[in-house]
This record gives structure tokens, sequence and C-alpha cells, in this order.
């Protein structure tokens, strides 16, 4: 009995070396990050690349704000570009902190300016048919950090991003020559919702544990 | 009083286990920095090639390199030359085989931003009544391989590829950013 003690309580420890995972996260936590994102599913069949940064201040061992800054740019069949500019904050919820993957809930919050440009050509200025917005706009989805090192992380994360305000005014119309961009300078354009996937994938620097 | 000197004997031994795992994390902590400056070839659709000087900055550290690349573009040939400025900034991280040989490969991904301008299309300026060639600021995307070599404590050399992806938009016709370019050279390290 007594051997059979000794036995239980070696292999308690040793099971508790071995799958006691180190901590990657913890308040006070500042990270540098840059980031690539893809923007799917919106007001167009289209995609976009976008190109940001962002920092993270970890409030809490289980909370993380993220301050971004993102440029997308999309092509719109050939018949004109789309090009947005976010900059927002969101806020993490870590459900554990242990583990090289920590994934996590994400909510926040973002402005953002979007430029719809007609095609030009060398016969016709379409320059004055150009229409911009400013917005607001709430986001939230699921995302995951990996952890490559004690510093560095790899993240991904799927956004719902719903922008709340005047929507832009323009239509893509399929001609016999192809597609014409259609856009409308609407001042009194009706406030509606307009949203889209945000995939985005990051690289994050620990430069500092501030407390 | 046997059976709690046993007990404290595994406890140690466990301990000590412990100790020594964080021990080797300890000494793996080293770093350096890399710099070098290289002349870059690049390959496009339709028989087109493209010459850049490139500039790299990385800070390594455990198996793992932050790296920032900036692309001046200097020129291209052959039979589609569609960019007449095509600068690019790039920042990402690498992933570093054999840290502990001279012969190191590395795989990576570092999106970036490209200055560009068309060569081909312009737009018509109502006002002036001249075509004019927008530059404007597209984001780019890469992925790297390639392997340094530490020859000597200061230097390395290293050879590189990498498949660029991405679109110039502007005013007028959309134009593929896609490239696969190639770089080589000498490096200075700290």
């Amino acid at each position: 009995m007594f051997y059979f003690k000794i036995i239980l309580l070696s292999i308690i420890f040793n099971a508790s070396n071995v799958f006691s995972q180190k901590v990657y996260i913890e308040k006070g936590n500042i990270e540098l990050g840059l980031r690539t994102t893809s923007s799917v599913f919106g007001h167009d069949p289209y995609s976009g690349l976008g190109v940001g940064g962002q920092t993270r201040i970890q409030l809490t061992d289980y909370l993380n704000t993220e301050w971004f800054l993102d440029w997308i740019t999309m092509d719109l069949a050939g018949a004109g570009t789309r090009q947005n500019a976010h900059v927002g904050w969101s806020v993490l919820f870590y459900p554990k902190k242990t583990g090289k993957f920590i994934p996590y809930v994400v909510a926040g919050h973002c402005f953002d300016y979007a430029k719809v440009t007609p095609l030009s050509t060398p016969y016709l200025d379409r320059s004055h048919d150009e229409v911009t917005r400013w917005s607001s706009a709430v986001q939230m989805g699921l995302g995951s950090h990996y952890y490559l090192s004690d510093r560095v992380n790899l993240t991904f994360s799927a956004q719902y991003m719903m922008h709340l305000g005047k929507h832009l005014e323009y239509d893509l119309l399929e001609t016999e020559t192809g597609y014409y961009l259609n856009t409308n300078h609407d001042q009194h354009a009706s406030e509606r919702l307009e949203g889209h996937v945000l995939l985005t994938v990051s690289l994050n620097y620990k430069i500092a544990d501030l407390w | 009083m046997k059976n709690r000197v046993l007990v404290c004997i595994i406890m140690v031994l466990a301990l000590s286990a412990t100790a020594q795992n964080e021990g080797v994390t300890e000494l793996k902590k080293e770093w350096k920095l890399k710099g070098a400056l290289s002349f870059a070839p690049g390959f496009l659709r339709e028989n087109t090639k493209t010459i850049q000087l490139q500039g790299t900055f990385g800070y390594v550290k455990n198996k793992i390199e932050l790296r920032g690349d900036a692309f001046y573009f200097l020129n291209s040939f052959g039979d589609r030359p569609r960019f007449s400025m095509n600068h690019q900034l790039y920042a990402g991280v690498f992933y570093k085989f054999l840290t502990d040989k001279n012969f190191q490969p590395y795989i990576g991904f570092q999106p970036g931003i490209a200055m560009s301008q068309s060569s081909e299309y312009g737009a018509l300026n109502f006002e002036t009544q001249e075509i004019e060639y927008q530059v404007s600021y597209n984001p780019v995307g890469s992925i790297a391989g390639g392997f340094d070599f530490f020859g000597e404590k200061w230097f390395y050399l290293f050879t590189e590829a990498r498949y660029i992806f991405g679109k110039h938009t502007s005013n007028t016709y959309p134009v593929y950013l896609d490239e696969f370019r190639l770089s080589f050279g000498l490096g200075f390290t700290l």
C-alpha cells in the first residue's frame, strides 16, 4: 500500500509538470503588431485586401484592448475602386491565459472613411463622380492567438463589421462592354445598416510588461 | 517518518526537473540585429522583368526574426513593363530553422504597402486636358523563403525568393502587382 501511494504521488507530480502550461498573456502586456486584412461579403461581390497596424494594451489577465488602423482597397470589377480606412478599438475577452493557442471573443467600435472612384479613361474624366463618406461602425467576432515564442504571436480573427450611418450611393451596372459604376452624390441618402466580414491575420510583438 | 522523507525526495526531484527546463530556455535567449542592402530582380507575367534596390533590417531571437524590407523600384524591361513606379515597404516575421548552424534556412510572411504608378493607363484631367498617371498606395502581401549563411562574426550571405500579391488600383484601370522576386547579397550582423 505504501509503495502504491509513492507511485501515485510520483505520477501526480510528473503529470503536473507535463501539463503545467506556460502563461503567455498577462495584465500589463503591451504589444505592437502589423496586420493584413481581407474584406468579404460586403456591399460588393468582390474582396478587398488591406494592410494596417495595431497596438494591444492588456488591462487584466483575461481582458485585452486592441487599437488598430487599416487601409483596404478593392477593385470593383475594373469599373472603379473602393478605398476604406478604419481606425478603432476592440476589447478581447480570453477564456484562458495558458498554452500557445489562446482563443478569444472580440467586440469593438471604429470610425470608417470610404471613397469610391469610378474609372476614368484618356477620353473621359469622371473625377467629379467620386463619392466619399465618414461613418461609424461596430464589430464583433472570434479570434485566436498562437504564440511562436514568449514575445511573438500570430493572430487570426474573423469579425463582422456593421456600419452605422448614411450609405454610399453607387451601383455596378452590367453593360455590353463590361461593368459601369454609377455613383450618386445624394446628401439625403437614407441611413441603413451595411456590413461586411473582416478576416485578419496579424503578427504581434510584446514590447513591455507595465503592471 | 520514512514515508515523509520519500515524498520530499520525489517533490524535490520533480521541482528540479522543472528548474532544469527553465534553465535551458534561459540559455536560448540570444538575439542579434541584421542589416543588408542588395539588388533584387523580379519576374512578372508576359515576359517582363524588374530590378529593385532592397534594404532589409531584422531582429532575431529564439528562431524568430522580425524583419522590415524596403524595395526601391529602379526599372523594368520586357514585353510589358507596366509600372513607372512600384516602391514597396514590408514588415513581418520569419521562422528560422537550424539556428545553431551557420547555414540557416527560413520562411516567413510580410504584409506591406506599395506606392505605385501605372505606365500604361492614364486618365484625362478635364481641367488641364492632359493625361495623368495617378500614384496610389495599395496593400500587398508576400510569402518569402531563403537562407542565411553566417561565415564570419559580422557578415552573412543570403539568398531569398518571394512571391508578392496585390493590385494597383487608382482612378483608372487596375493592374496586378503580382511578382516573383529574388534577392541575394551580403549582410551585416551585430
